[in-house]
Parts: structure tokens; C-alpha cells; sequence
């Protein structure tokens, strides 16, 4: 088996990297791929949590680059599917720890093992971010529709090409139809016409994200959820598949009118 | 000292100068193995006479006609009064000044935040520039797209140096030593109407003008 490394990258913090990781990489897994994702955000680790796996981590990446650990034994195996696996960071170590040499050698093992291996990398574009995305066959870089987002993505994009990173494509998280149609907010061609690289997905701003992430419940576990609509379609067509790109539409009267009187919002 | 002077004439083909009065020492010349060139072959020939050649002009267009050369126009210095058997033209009504002796180096690609593009010629971009990207040229600067980054046109002191771009989107523009700085909105949220727009140096400050104002203003 030689798998696929797909490292996801943003530039700026708190757009959603690691949330689009874990959907991404469960989504590959419910699809019956052999999926393993890695915590690349040493000392801010945040993936267990989201993936609900944080209670179970004993060995870490760190600790398997100082050879104080198997890769087998740091390896966790999902608790919904055991398709997928997660290889977690270390949260008492900083970036400095990282073994360029012998992560690559840990990337390589995990392509002989998995179908895809996803990264989540750290924000900004400094050894961690550049580390990250060393080994990657196909870059995922996530924007919001906001200015700085956009500026910072495009920095590291630029980057990205220049260090002959040719298959970089686009996920523009947070999209919201009120503030696009306001024109607070840009839209999604503005977007793309800043960035100029393929269109992976566009995943529309939903309140139910944050309850799922809370929970460690990726979204994509719940199919009848916007979001979860929305990553099922890049999962889609990431393994080559066709779909359109979801429309994003304000909330539907009867829809809207129901969570009021059942106060969820 | 050469008799013809052969030299490129950007889009008008070829500009031969006549220097010699001598229409014999011409047609030794002329004579010669290296006499007409390859590159002339079929390309448009303009013959530029001074006062001096003038009267051997007719004779000299025929000589090289037979030659093989294309040789479509003539201009002169002083209209002639008698009718050569070519147009006469004046170039300096065409082009209004000499064309520029930089080179241009072209770049076909979008040019990244953080990315710098320097260059001691002019600059020609084919694709947007994005916030954050620096193009310095000792030229001109002519972006194909739109540009949100920063240019600095005539780096090295050339004030009569330019800047180009479908959308002039630019928080700052550089020319030469002066900078100007756009007014305090979001360029990014903000919608132009997308006209080409020029900058350049006016009275010490830099001035910006739609690309058809700009023309009708007569290049300034």
C-alpha cells in the first residue's frame, strides 16, 4: 500500500484546520479507507479532543520520534470506526522537538500501512507549518471569507508553490449567506479570485459545529446536519467523485420558525 | 564611418539612415557580400534622408528596390518638393516619443503576499498582484490584472517612470522618491468599477488617472 499524505494548512489561526481534519479524515474512514491523522500542532494539540479520543492517549508523536515508542503503540484507533487511527501530539514539548528526519521516516511507515494520511498543521509559516507540509502529496489549504484570512492564505500559498507544491486546493470554511448578501463578508468567487487555486468544498457557518466539536462528534457523523453535508462532499470529491457545490441559502421560513419556538438558537 | 546605418524599428520594421551623399560610394557598398543583410528580407524598410542625401534620394530607392528590399516609406527631415515613388512618413507623429531603451521582463503568474518581483527594466505582470506582494522595477510597472500589492515604478530615480493596471487597487503607489497613499477604505471590500488606471509623477505628488483619461489628456 502507498498512501496519500494530505496535509491541511491555513497561514492564519482559528479558521478551522482542525476541525476540517478530523471530518475529513472520518469521513475518508466511513468510506471504508484506511485512514490515519496526525497532530502536527505540537504543544496546542486540539484534535483528540475534537475526534473525542482525548482519554485515550498514552504515547504521543514526540515520544515515537525519540524512540521512546512504537508507531503501533502510539497509534489510536477510532472509537466509531476502526478505520481510522490518529497519531496525536505531544501538548508538554513545543515545535523545537520535532525530528524533520525522523518524522518524514514516521510518514513514510504510515504510507505503507494507510490509504490516506491526513496532517493537521500548526498555524503560521514557521518550522512547524513548513515541516508539515514536507511530505504532502496534496495540500488543503482552509480561508474564512475574511480579508486576513485571505492575506495569510495566499501568503502561504505562495510558499507553497515556490517550494514546487503543485496540488493545493481550497476550502473556504464559514460561509455565511446574511453577511455575503450584506456584503459584509466576501463571497465565495471573491475568494477564489484572490487565491486562484481549485475549489475543494465551501462548508456554510452553522451553529450545530461548535455543539458537535464540544462533544468530540465530528460533523460528519451527522449526515442530516449542513455541515456534515457539506464535508461528505469533499470527502466525495476527494476520492474523485463529482458533486456541485452546495448553495449557500438563508434558513427555510418553517425551519426557521420551528427553532424559535423550540428555542435552540 | 559607415554610409547606411541599419537599425530596428520596433513595430515600423527596419530604419535604414542614409549618412552619404555619394550615391557611387553607396552603391560600392551595396555591392558588397554582407549587402542586404538576412534579417532585411521581406521586412518593411524605412529610408531616413538628411538634407544632404536628399537629391539622390529617387535614385537610391530605385538601387535598392532592385535590391531586393521592401523598402515601403522614406522620411526626411525637409519635405521634398519633387514626388519620390514612395509615401513619405513622420514618425514622430506616430510614436510620440522614442520608444523606451529598457527591456521588459514578463511574468505570467499571480504574484503572492510576501512574494517581491525586483527588476532594473520595466515590469510586466500577467496575472493579479496581491496584497502584500512588492513589485520594484527601474522601469515601468504594467499589471495585467489587478493589483492589490505595492508597486515602486523607477526605483532608481526615474520620474517619468509608470505605473499600469486593469485595477489599481494598491493601499500605497511608489514612483521614484514619491509615495502616495490611498485613501483610508478597504480595498479589498471595496468595488471599483474595474477601469484601467494609470499613476505617474504630476508636479512632485502622484497623480492617478483612468488608462482613457490618461489618453485623452494626451499621454499625461
Amino acid at each position: 500500500m502507498k498512501g496519500t499524505v494530505i496535509t491541511i494548512a491555513s497561514g492564519k489561526g482559528g479558521v478551522g484546520k482542525t476541525t476540517i481534519a478530523a471530518n475529513i479524515a472520518l469521513g475518508l474512514a466511513l468510506k471504508g479507507k484506511e485512514t490515519v491523522v496526525v497532530d502536527m500542532d505540537i504543544g496546542l494539540r486540539n484534535l483528540d479532543m475534537i475526534l473525542g479520543l482525548e482519554n485515550r492517549i498514552v504515547y504521543d508523536i514526540i515520544n515515537v520520534m525519540e524512540n521512546e515508542a512504537k508507531l503501533s503503540q502510539a497509534l489510536i484507533r477510532d472509537k466509531r470506526t476502526d478505520k481510522l487511527h490518529f497519531l496525536p501530539a505531544s501538548q508538554t514539548k513545543d515545535k523545537t522537538s520535532v525530528k524533520i528526519d525522523r518524522f518524514l521516516e514516521i510518514m513514510d511507515e504510515l504510507r505503507e500501512k494507510f490509504d490516506y494520511i491526513i496532517i493537521d498543521s500548526p498555524a503560521g509559516i514557521e518550522a512547524g507549518f513548513k515541516t508539515s507540509t514536507l511530505p504532502a502529496d496534496k495540500i488543503i489549504v482552509v480561508a474564512t471569507p475574511e480579508v486576513s484570512s485571505i492575506r495569510d492564505a495566499d501568503r502561504i500559498i505562495g510558499i507553497l508553490e515556490a517550494n514546487e507544491k503543485r496540488d493545493i486546493s481550497l476550502i473556504i470554511n464559514r460561509i455565511s449567506y446574511k453577511l455575503t448578501k450584506k456584503g459584509d463578508m466576501l463571497s465565495k468567487d471573491d475568494v477564489l479570485q484572490v487565491l486562484s487555486i481549485p475549489l475543494l468544498g465551501i462548508v456554510p457557518e452553522n451553529k450545530d459545529i461548535l455543539t458537535y466539536t464540544n462533544k468530540g462528534e465530528p460533523s460528519i457523523l451527522h449526515q442530516n446536519s449542513i455541515t456534515g453535508k457539506a464535508f461528505n462532499n469533499i470527502v466525495c470529491r476527494l476520492l474523485g467523485e463529482k458533486k456541485d457545490f452546495m448553495e449557500i441559502k438563508e434558513e427555510k421560513g418553517i425551519l426557521k420558525l420551528l427553532k424559535i419556538f423550540g428555542g435552540t438558537q | 564611418m559607415a554610409v547606411l546605418n541599419i537599425r530596428g524599428r520596433s513595430f515600423l520594421g527596419f530604419e535604414i539612415e542614409v549618412k552619404s551623399a555619394d550615391l557611387e560610394e553607396i552603391e560600392m557598398f551595396t555591392q558588397t557580400t554582407h549587402f542586404p543583410p538576412l534579417f532585411l528580407k521581406d521586412a518593411p524598410v524605412i529610408l531616413k534622408f538628411d538634407e544632404e542625401s536628399l537629391p539622390i534620394a529617387q535614385s537610391l530607392i530605385d538601387k535598392l528596390k532592385q535590391k531586393g528590399l521592401n523598402v515601403v516609406a522614406y522620411e526626411a527631415d525637409k519635405k521634398i518638393k519633387e514626388k519620390l515613388s514612395i509615401p513619405s512618413i513622420d514618425t514622430n507623429s506616430i510614436l510620440l516619443s522614442r520608444p523606451s531603451e529598457k527591456e521588459s521582463v514578463t511574468w505570467r503568474q499571480n504574484i503572492r503576499s510576501g512574494q517581491t518581483i525586483r527588476a532594473d527594466e520595466n515590469i510586466v505582470i500577467l496575472g493579479n498582484v496581491n496584497t502584500n506582494a512588492y513589485i520594484i522595477a527601474a522601469g515601468d510597472i504594467y499589471v495585467l490584472g489587478k493589483l492589490y500589492g505595492i508597486p515602486h515604478a523607477g526605483c532608481k530615480g526615474d520620474k517619468s517612470a509608470i505605473v499600469f493596471a486593469f485595477e489599481l487597487l494598491s493601499p500605497q503607489v511608489r514612483i521614484a522618491n514619491v509615495i502616495s497613499r490611498a485613501p483610508d477604505e478597504g480595498a479589498l471590500l471595496k468595488k471599483k468599477d474595474g477601469k484601467p488606471e494609470i499613476a505617474y509623477i504630476e508636479k512632485e505628488s502622484i497623480a492617478i488617472k483612468t488608462y482613457t483619461d490618461w489618453l485623452d489628456a494626451g499621454y499625461k
